[in-house]
C-alpha cells in the first residue's frame, strides 16, 4: 500500500535538490560538532510554534537513514503532534500508550517506508504531558531505545509555550535550535536559549529555516557546482 | 554598513519601492491630465507718455520722463481701484465678472524704472483672458483723462487672440520628474526603516552575533520544484538510495 508522504519531505522525494543538500549539510555539521562522544539522541526545538521543527527533524532523520544508520524519530510533542502527518502514519497508537503502560514500545514503533527509518508517533493526547515526559517510565524507555537505534531524533513542543522541551532536553545529547528566518523576534530566541542553558542543555547550533533563496551561500555553492 | 548591504536591502524590497514609485507617479500623472485645469495668460502693455509741449516737440525731456515713471506707481493703484474695475464691468457685461473678482485676477507690473506697464490676466479660457485684459486696458485709457486731467496713456500692445494659447501651469514633465524622485527617495527610506525595525534573524551573522551559536545549516524556502518528486524516487521504498550512504561514509 503506497503511503501518502508529505511533500515537505524533500530529502526523500527529491534527494538531489538544493534543499536536500542543506539537510545533509546539517547532518554533517552535527557529526562534526562532537568528535569524541557521538551525538545519538537529539531534539529539535524552537522558541515558537510554526518555525519548522517537524519538517526539519523529519528531513534530518531521512538523511541519517540514507547514510545507513538505524534511525528512530519520536514525536514528543504530545500536545499538538504532527510527525505522523509527515510520514503518512497513523496516530492512534504511540508514545503515550507506552508511557501509560498500555503497550510495549516494540508495538508502537512504525515503519516509515524509508529504509532504516522508524517512527514513534505521539499517540492520543494525555491530560498531563509534562508529567508523562518527566516520568521514570520515560527515562527507562529512552535507555532501552538507545540500545536499539543508532540515532534518535525527537520532535518537541515550542520552548516558550510549554516546559516539555526543557524536560526532553535532559534526555538528549544535543539540542538543535530551529529559527525561522525573518519571522521570529531575536529576544524570544534569546530567551529560549537562556532557558535551555539554565537546564544545562547542550545546544549544538542553530538551523536557520525558511531563508530566502538568494541569501544563502549554499545556493551559490550549488550554482557554481552546476556550472562545472 | 557597506554599500553591498544597502544594495541588498534595496533589492529585497524592490517591489515595495517600485510600487510606491508607480503609485505616486500614477496619481500625479492622472491629476495632471484629468484634474488640473489649464490656466492661460494674456498680457497687454500700456505706455505712460505725456504729449510734449508743442514748443518742445521732438525733444526728450528728462523731467517729463521722470514724472511719467513716478506716475506709473499711482496708475497701478488707480488701475486696481473700483473706479476702473466698475467701469470695466459696466462697459463689458459679456465678461460676466464682478469688480472684486476682476481686481483679484489682474496683475499690474512695471519693469523697473520704465514707463511701460504690463497688465496680465490669468483665466481658464484664453479667449476670456485676452478679452478681459484688453477691456481693462481700454477702460483705463478712457478713464485716465477724467481722473488725472492728463491724457498720457497709450495702449502699446493689446493681447492677441491669434497667438497660440500656451497654458502657464508648471510643466507636467517636471512635475512627473519631481514625483518620481520624491517617491523613489520615500520608497528607499521606507525600505531602510523597515530593515532597521526588522528585529528577526536573517542570516548566519545575526545568529552568531545575537546568540553566540554556530549555524548548522541554512534551509532555504522550499519551492514547488523542490516539493515535486524528481522521478528518481516515485515510491518511498526506493528512496533510501545507497548512493548517498556511500558518499558520506
Amino acid at each position: 500500500m503506497p503511503r501518502l508522504i508529505n511533500n515537505q519531505l524533500v530529502t526523500s522525494l527529491h534527494a538531489q535538490s538544493p534543499v536536500s543538500e542543506e539537510y545533509r549539510m546539517l547532518r554533517t555539521n552535527i557529526q562534526f560538532s562532537s568528535i569524541d562522544e557521538p551525538i545519538e539522541v537529539m531534539m529539535v526545538a524552537s522558541a515558537q510554534a510554526g518555525e519548522g521543527r517537524t519538517v526539519t527533524i523529519s528531513n534530518l532523520a531521512v538523511t541519517y537513514a540514507q547514510e545507513g544508520k538505524k534511525v528512530l524519530v519520536m514525536d514528543m510533542d504530545l500536545r499538538r503532534s504532527s510527525l505522523h502527518h509527515m510520514f503518512g502514519l497513523r496516530n492512534h497508537t504511540g508514545l503515550t500508550r507506552v508511557l501509560a503502560n498500555q503497550q510495549p514500545w516494540q508495538e508502537v514503533v512504525q515503519e516509515t517506508g524509508i529504509d532504516h527509518l522508524y517512527a514513534i508517533t505521539a499517540g492520543p493526547t494525555p491530560p498531563n504531558p509534562s508529567e508523562m515526559l518527566s516520568s521514570r517510565r520515560m527515562n527507562a524507555l529512552m535507555a532501552e531505545l538507545k540500545e536499539h537505534y543508532d540515532v534518535i531524533l525527537m520532535d518537541t513542543p515550542p520552548l516558550l509555550s510549554f516546559p516539555d522541551g526543557f524536560i526532553i532536553s535532559s534526555m538528549c545529547d544535543g539540542v538543535i535550535l530551529v529559527v525561522q528566518a525573518g519571522k521570529v523576534k531575536k529576544d524570544l530566541v534569546k530567551k529560549a536559549k537562556a532557558n535551555l542553558e539554565r537546564v544545562k542543555a547542550r545546544i549544538l547550533g542553530v538551523v536557520l529555516n525558511n531563508v530566502k533563496r538568494s541569501d544563502t551561500r549554499a545556493e551559490r555553492g550549488m550554482e557554481e557546482r552546476n556550472l562545472i | 554598513m557597506q554599500l553591498k548591504e544597502y544594495i541588498r536591502m534595496i533589492r529585497k524590497r524592490i517591489w515595495l519601492i517600485s510600487g510606491i514609485v508607480l503609485l505616486v507617479c500614477a496619481v500625479v500623472g492622472v491629476k495632471n491630465v484629468y484634474f488640473t485645469p489649464q490656466i492661460y495668460e494674456a498680457t497687454a502693455k500700456l505706455i505712460i507718455n505725456q504729449m510734449p509741449r508743442p514748443d518742445r516737440a521732438g525733444v526728450v525731456d528728462y523731467s517729463v520722463v521722470q514724472t511719467n515713471i513716478a506716475l506709473t506707481n499711482s496708475y497701478k493703484q488707480i488701475m486696481m481701484s473700483s473706479a476702473i474695475m466698475d467701469q470695466v464691468v459696466a462697459s463689458f457685461p459679456d465678461l460676466k465678472v464682478t469688480p472684486s473678482a476682476l481686481a483679484q485676477k489682474l496683475r499690474v507690473n512695471t519693469a523697473g524704472d520704465s514707463q511701460v506697464m504690463d497688465l496680465t490676466i490669468r483665466d481658464l479660457s484664453y479667449t476670456k483672458a485676452v478679452k478681459t485684459v484688453n477691456a481693462v486696458a481700454k477702460v483705463f485709457k478712457r478713464q485716465i483723462p477724467s481722473i488725472m486731467k492728463m491724457d498720457n496713456v497709450t495702449i502699446l500692445s493689446e493681447a492677441s487672440l491669434t497667438e497660440p494659447a500656451v497654458p502657464v501651469n508648471s510643466n507636467p514633465a517636471i512635475q512627473m520628474f519631481i514625483a518620481f524622485s520624491a517617491s523613489l527617495l520615500l520608497g528607499i527610506g521606507l525600505a531602510f526603516l523597515l530593515e532597521v525595525l526588522d528585529d528577526t534573524f536573517k542570516n548566519e551573522e545575526d545568529v552568531e552575533k545575537e546568540l553566540g551559536l554556530p549555524t548548522l545549516s541554512l534551509i532555504t524556502k522550499m519551492k514547488k520544484e523542490d516539493r515535486r518528486s524528481d522521478g528518481s524516487a516515485t515510491t518511498p521504498k526506493q528512496v533510501g538510495d545507497g548512493q548517498y550512504a556511500a558518499i558520506n561514509q
